[in-house]
């Protein structure tokens, strides 16, 4: 069953077009990785999905379960779904990690329709959770990512994910700032979240990450365009020869 | 009748004499600020001095007042005192007319005697003189309760002797149409007041709070305004005995059409003394405020340490702010610094929030209280700080849904 669907998507930033035209298709309970240079268009795609301002689809369409995530405004993308564990995690000073957890938790069950939970069941639920992908409780208690390091961003945008169970993850390099011990403990938190009831978007520059997390099919991201797809086996070849075979496709396709 | 002819003949204490007739000079002199009063550009009162205001008013003081369970308070109600605190170990109340002649003459020392500080010295009915010993440890709340249609004058002395310590909570509210309090306060040496001022009031009110610190004195204050018809506080804290140190926070939050105007002046008089200022607030509709920090180090002051800093937030594109923050050093051996900031919400932790299923307007709401709420949290007067926190949700869009997001986790 299709999860997500990405059709003919063109997108700009600035007047500037950055996506050129992607299709693609994630299946109920799928992995696809997103590979490609810097500057490809791989953060704007996922910003696309999340609805940030400033990204301006100018052709095209996204389904969400059938559902037109286009024309849905940020949180409602989240309350059907959507997660994307961004690439530079932003600090908010002021505002705790567990409260602003809380306020995203019970949001999203109120737009759901469902009954919001007490604060003694939140805190048990993320406690729980914090385990799962062994982050420090004291970061729970903390200003969101202030002054967090590099690792305990990414670490906290996981264990986000963990809490809200959305529909669709979106990792923008979720893995890059991440000792190799933490490596393997969020693959294996994100390996956890796994399941026919979740498809994920997976973008990295390592193969590395993708041991942890092996996906049924990566794509490679060149210039706006989706150039090739294949399955893991196309990450090994990339860490061998680069991007140049993937550029050339590009410019004569 | 204008503001200027209700001020009525006050029968009073041959002591307050001097201090009446000095006021009247000073009036006399300088009159009330005008549009081209350097100091009230952004305040204009014009409005409020001519407006016709009846003569002063009987007040009902059979209507109940206390709110049991308060610390020990003093109540004015309109002009009228209504209630001393009850005298405890180390603490002592007066009015005006049963005062010691050597405390009331110390009436009208602190506040520099001009203006609306003038027009309370010839129009106070009553006035309410402390003196915290150093074997009172404890808490004390003062009362504004705006009431009536003719204007009225609050006057309080505070006087805090060597080593005697005070948690002070002022509370300005009800409605009125103009309240002018003026409230001294003497820091003796090694003395310590926790302070936090709270302006709810509806009506005008154009506020004096006078400080005067003597040696290692230690001042910290809160100052949390919101409602503005207008509001105006001149917070004027002077350094005189070396040491000393001043901690003035203050945070605003209005909407609407008020307009808040905090001038705060810390001078640095004494040598090794220290100052901060740090003054934020938030603004919606067409909210205005006027923030004018000023830190003054006197050649006699080296060895200060002088901060300043204030930052705004406009949730509104109709809201408006002036941020004045001055430095005037006439000594080298300073360490000082001072910003002012206004802006609207960043647009990254917004789509940050919203991302995570927070509604736009609540996550507005959430960025707008943390904003205030490190203020609030870190008020020196432990006892208000939850009552802060409600008056601050209570005034942010989305209050009903913000209380549960940031109700206390167990
Ligand atoms: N606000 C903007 N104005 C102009 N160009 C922009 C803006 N934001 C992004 N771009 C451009 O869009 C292109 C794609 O950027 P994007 O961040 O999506 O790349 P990426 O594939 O995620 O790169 P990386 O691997 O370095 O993270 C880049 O050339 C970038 O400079
Ligand atoms: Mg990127």
């Amino acid at each position: 069953m299709t999860m997500l669907q990405i059709r003919n998507l063109h997108a700009s930033v600035d007047g500037k077009e950055i996506l050129k035209g992607i299709d693609l298709e994630v299946g109920a309970g799928e992995v696809h990785a997103i590979m490609g240079p810097n500057g490809s268009g791989k953060s704007t795609l996922s910003y696309v999905l999340a609805g940030r301002e400033g990204y301006e689809v100018t052709e095209g369409q996204i389904l969400l379960d059938g559902r037109d995530l286009l024309s849905m405004s940020v949180e409602e993308r989240a309350a059907a779904g959507v997660f994307l564990a961004f690439q530079y995690p932003v600090a908010i000073p002021g505002v705790s990690n567990l409260y602003f957890l809380r306020a995203a938790y019970n949001s999203i069950r109120k737009a759901r329709g469902q009954e919001e939970v007490s604060g003694a069941q939140f805190l048990k639920l993320a406690r729980e959770k914090a385990k799962l992908v062994k982050l420090d409780p004291e970061l729970l208690k903390r200003a969101v990512n202030d002054g967090f390091s590099g690792g305990e961003k990414k670490r906290n945008e996981v264990f986000q994910m963990t809490l809200l169970e959305p529909r669709l993850c979106i990792l923008d390099e979720t893995d890059s700032g991440l000792d190799i011990d933490a490596l393997k403990i969020v693959s294996e938190g994100v390996n956890a979240l796994r399941g026919p009831e979740r498809a994920m978007l997976v973008i990295t520059h390592y193969q590395r990450l993708l041991d942890y997390i092996v996906p049924d099919v990566v794509h490679v991201l060149v210039d706006g365009r989706i150039v090739t797809s294949g399955d893991k086996g196309l990450a090994l070849e990339l860490e061998a020869r680069g991007y140049d075979d993937a550029r050339a496709s590009a410019r004569n396709g | 009748m204008s503001l200027l002819t209700t001020i009525p003949e006050r029968e009073t204490p041959p002591t307050l004499a001097p201090l009446r007739e000095r006021a009247r000079q000073a009036l006399q002199r300088s009159g009330l600020p005008t549009k081209k009063t350097e100091a009230w550009r952004f305040t204009p009162v014009r409005h409020l001095l001519d407006r016709d205001y009846p003569k002063a008013e009987v007040v009902d003081t059979s209507a109940g007042w206390a709110a049991p369970g308060r610390d020990p308070r003093a109540h004015f109600r309109g002009a009228q005192l209504l209630a001393l605190p009850q005298p405890q170990p180390g603490l002592k109340a007066y009015r005006a007319v049963e005062a010691p002649a050597a405390l009331l003459e110390r009436l009208g020392t602190v506040a520099t005697n001009e203006h609306f500080v003038a027009l309370n010295s010839v129009s106070f009915t009553d006035a309410l003189l402390l003196v915290v010993g150093r074997d009172y440890d404890g808490a004390l709340d003062l009362d504004y309760e705006a009431f009536g249609t003719s204007p009225a004058y609050p006057r309080v002395l505070i006087v805090l002797e060597a080593g005697a310590r005070l948690r002070l909570v002022e509370r300005a509210f009800g409605q009125s149409a103009l309240s002018v309090p003026v409230t001294e306060v003497v820091l003796g040496p090694e003395a310590s007041l926790d302070h936090v001022r709270v302006h709810s009031n509806e009506g005008a009110l154009l506020g004096t709070l006078a400080v005067a610190q003597e040696r290692a004195s230690r001042y910290r204050s809160l100052v949390a305004s919101f409602e503005g018809a207008p509001l105006r506080l001149d917070l004027d804290v002077r350094l005189l005995g070396p040491c000393a140190e001043a901690y003035l926070d203050g945070i605003y939050l209005v909407g609407d059409q008020a307009h808040v105007d905090h001038h705060v002046r810390a001078e640095h008089v004494a040598p090794h003394c220290r100052s901060q200022q740090r003054y934020r607030g938030v603004l919606d509709g067409k909210a205005t405020a006027v923030f004018d920090g000023q830190a003054l180090v006197r050649r006699s002051a080296p060895g200060s340490e002088a901060h300043q800093h204030s930052r705004s937030l406009l949730l509104s594109g109709r809201a408006n702010v002036y941020a004045k923050p001055h430095l005037e050093i006439d000594h080298d051996d300073v360490v000082a610094s001072h910003g002012a900031t206004v802006g609207t919400l960043d647009e990254d932790p917004l789509f940050y929030l919203r991302s995570r299923g927070i509604p736009a307007p609540v996550a507005r709401g959430m960025l707008a209280f943390a904003f205030l709420e490190e203020l609030v949290n870190a008020t020196p007067v432990e006892a208000i700080r939850s009552e802060l926190t409600e008056s601050v949700l209570a005034r942010l869009p989305e209050a009903q849904t913000l209380r549960a997001h940031f109700e206390e986790l167990p």
